[in-house]
């Protein structure tokens, strides 16, 4: 038997030995034992430096001391990804309808998007449970306000409310990363674009979540035409729907959160048109 | 049966055996003290006109403030006790304000005027010895409220010291009210124009009035979907008692 | 003395859950033809120490839910206490109203999200089940209802198992063939698992019904487990 290549260090480092007293690991008749939590013969024993880990000289093998999981985190991170684009009578949401946590998919169907009115629409990636907590506060409050002023909201007034909502939870924040669009009261498309403590600002397309960073570029291109010489094109809601399923197709390639269904919604003055698209679901 | 009130108007939580609130209804009467307030809707807006009795002629007029701006839409004129009526208005501008700031619009008028109405029926509320103050009496003043929303257009709100507030196309309070609610019966038509809203108002309290009315003794403010709420200047108002 | 004694009452230092003590490990939950079928073994272990060999781990909530956990088995039966309470307060109303898998699946995500809030948790990862119904609710008060459903190590070891082999019309007998299975290799490779388990089924018209624990039959005779790798010496584990 060879011995294991050592990697080269300045100084000798202590052996990796038993807790067990020098003379245990040799017995009566002079034989070596093997050292007891070593699977290698004792010839072999790995030198290795426990140094730099607390408690080294009580090794613990996973046996003997508590816990085995980390601290309790209130957040969780379910990935997807979210997306709306304005146009002038007309706002396109999407999101995808994958739900995972870790390198772990927890359901293939679970909607990212979430209608407050008949002309908004609330999309959410981020943590689920906290998205759930969002929206059932944001449903209350938007209830009451029929109740107490006999109309639906405008998204305007959705919007400013999200706001303030989200800062509301300042200091222990909902871990969600929003975008609302819908028709404004002049018939115009808005999309409204958030970060999870309520600052917020009105913009022409807005991408959010786990796939934001590959949808961006694309839409600055497409949408924005930023940097581009061409002459730039009016696009009708059709037109628009198309160069969404590209953006989740294009996103879906290379987040591992983003994939499994696309759900897609049309906000007119008429109402909310719903409509899916298959992705990937690897 | 009880020949007296005495016996159940002392405290504002106790009903009377016939299901009165005397202390509600000395509130109401109140009012019927306070000088003439009128509110008259038409197409185009809104027109308060309120009185002001000048007992003395070293009194400064234009310190009697009995018409405010509640928002930038909404307007009140009232009757009663003046001191009670700031309260309320103040309590109506910081609702309009928190509207704005939650919602990023003007308020309803309706939903403005049920907010006044909430702090004018909580009397009675409050523990013996709760931090926040026990409120002891109702308010003794009434307000015409009026405003423009785009859920209504023009309207104009009656609310009184029950807590109770009543939508009305004209409406007089005050000392001269019932003289000046049937005049205004009389002669409202729902296709006024806003000058003609104005003509009515000020007539109206013209007839009312004690003393003889001028540019001095009375206030004129509009509610128009465009300029919103306006106080008008004492040379509008004598352009109006000129045509009179 | 009555403000030193007041003193040591409120300064005495809260006590939140940072981790779990005695935990149970997965529970497995599917759809099938005609119903929803739960199932968990009945260990719960304190550390890697096997303590708890009879703990059952899926209950029914009325008449027709069926409530498994995984996780912190102490905070399990405080649930449990708490929606037998609920319950009880059902009955002695008398007025035919029960609470649904639904209603359950929804209140308990209320409770553990207000829990997860006040930075104390309730440890567990829960599955609901109704004849109509399979939901989860974790520990943060995360929920999504699916086909079906994994807990714990049952996450890794299950769901590739239960994504190949589910069908929406299984049987009962396949659904509990099936559930068989996956804690039978739960059972081999999961030290935290046991062979005796539970089966439990919600139908429409049976309500919910859970199994008096039994043994599932283990093959130690397969490949990996016979033979050692490379040839080297070992315990036949990979």
């Amino acid at each position: 038997m060879t011995s294991l290549p050592l990697p080269p260090h300045s100084s000798p480092r202590p052996l990796l030995t038993s807790p067990l007293p020098r003379s245990a690991l040799t017995h009566a008749n002079g034989i070596q034992r093997l050292p007891i939590h070593h699977s290698e013969p004792h010839s072999m024993a790995v030198p290795a430096s426990f140094d730099q880990q607390p408690g080294a000289d009580s090794i613990d093998h996973g046996v003997t001391e508590a816990p085995y999981e980390r601290r309790f985190s209130p957040y969780d991170f379910n990935g997807g990804t979210t997306l709306a684009i304005s146009g002038p009578d007309f706002a396109v949401v999407a999101g995808d309808t994958r739900m995972s946590t870790g390198y772990e998919i927890l359901s293939r169907d679970v909607s990212k998007l979430h209608p407050l009115t008949d002309h908004c629409v609330l999309a959410s990636a981020g943590c689920k449970t906290d998205v759930d907590q969002l929206r059932s506060v944001l449903d209350i409050r938007s209830d009451m306000y029929r109740h107490n002023h006999q109309k639906d909201m405008k998204v305007t007034s959705v919007a400013q409310m999200l706001g303030n909502t989200l800062y509301g939870r300042r200091f222990f924040p909902y871990y969600s990363f929003n975008v609302l669009a819908g028709v404004d009261a002049e018939g115009k498309g808005a999309v409204y674009s958030y970060d999870a403590i309520g600052s917020f600002e009105r913009t022409h397309f807005s991408a959010s979540g786990s796939g934001q960073s590959f949808v961006v570029p694309l839409l600055d291109n497409v949408i924005v035409h930023k940097n581009r010489q061409d002459e730039k094109r009016e696009l009708g809601a059709e037109e628009v729907v198309e160069i969404v399923k590209d953006a989740f197709v294009t996103a879906g390639e290379r987040d591992i959160y983003t994939g499994d269904k696309l759900e897609i919604m049309v906000i007119t003055k008429d109402g909310i048109q719903k409509s899916t698209f298959p992705l990937k679901a690897d | 049966m009880y020949l007296t009130r005495s016996e159940y108007d002392r405290g504002v939580s106790t009903f009377s055996p016939e299901g009165r609130l005397f202390q509600v209804e000395y509130a109401i009467e109140a009012i019927k003290l306070g000088s003439t307030a009128i509110g008259i809707t038409c197409p185009s807006g809104v027109v308060l006109a309120v009185e002001k009795r000048l007992s003395s002629k070293l009194l400064v007029g234009e310190s009697v403030e009995k018409i405010m701006e509640v928002d930038s839409h909404i307007g009140a004129a009232m009757s009663g006790l003046v001191a009670d009526a700031r309260t309320l208005v103040d309590h109506a501008r910081v609702e309009a304000q928190n509207h704005r700031f939650t919602y990023d619009e003007a308020i309803g008028v309706e939903a403005l005027t049920q907010g006044v109405c909430d702090l004018a029926l909580s009397f009675g509320e409050g523990d013996e010895g709760d931090k926040k103050k026990r409120m002891s009496r109702p308010f003794g003043v009434a307000l015409l409220l009026a405003g423009w929303d785009d859920l209504a257009g023009p309207q104009l709100f009656f609310s009184d010291p029950s807590g109770t507030f009543v939508k009305y196309k004209a409406k007089a309070i005050g000392a001269g009210s019932e003289g000046a609610q049937s005049n205004l019966s009389e002669s409202y038509s729902s296709t006024l124009t806003l000058q003609e809203a104005e003509d009515l108002a000020l007539s109206t309290l013209k007839q009312v009035m004690e003393e003889k009315i001028n540019v001095d003794n009375v206030e004129l403010a509009t509610v128009t979907k465009d300029s919103g709420f306006k106080i008008k200047k004492k040379e509008e108002v004598k352009a109006v008692l000129e045509r009179l | 003395m009555a403000s030193l004694h007041l003193n040591a009452a409120t300064t005495a230092p809260s006590q939140h859950t940072k981790y779990p003590i005695v935990t149970g490990t997965s529970v497995l939950g599917l759809r099938y033809d005609g119903g929803v079928m739960v199932a968990a073994d009945t260990l719960c272990s304190y550390g890697s120490m096997a303590k708890y060999k009879d703990a059952r781990r899926i209950r029914t909530v009325g008449p027709a839910t069926l409530l498994g956990a995984s996780g912190e088995y102490s905070d399990f039966q405080s649930i449990m206490d708490m929606l037998e309470g609920m319950e009880q307060q059902n009955d002695n109303f008398d007025d035919g109203h029960s609470t649904d898998a639904q209603q359950t699946h929804s209140y308990l995500r209320a409770v553990m999200y207000q829990r997860r809030s006040k930075m104390n948790p309730l440890w567990n990862d829960l599955v609901v089940a109704g004849p109509n119904f399979l939901g989860l609710v974790d520990k943060i008060g995360t929920t999504y209802t699916d086909n079906f459903i994994a807990t714990g190590f049952g996450s890794y070891l299950a769901i590739p198992i239960l994504r190949k082999k589910w069908r929406p019309t299984m049987s009962e007998g396949e659904a509990r063939g099936l559930l068989e299975d996956c804690l039978k290799v739960l059972f081999y490779r999961d030290c935290r698992a046991l062979n005796r388990i539970q089966i439990a089924k919600v139908t429409e018209e049976g309500g919910a019904v859970v199994s008096e624990p039994y043994e599932i039959e283990t093959d130690w005779s397969a490949a990996s487990f016979a033979t050692t790798k490379g040839g080297l010496e070992g315990d036949g584990g990979w």
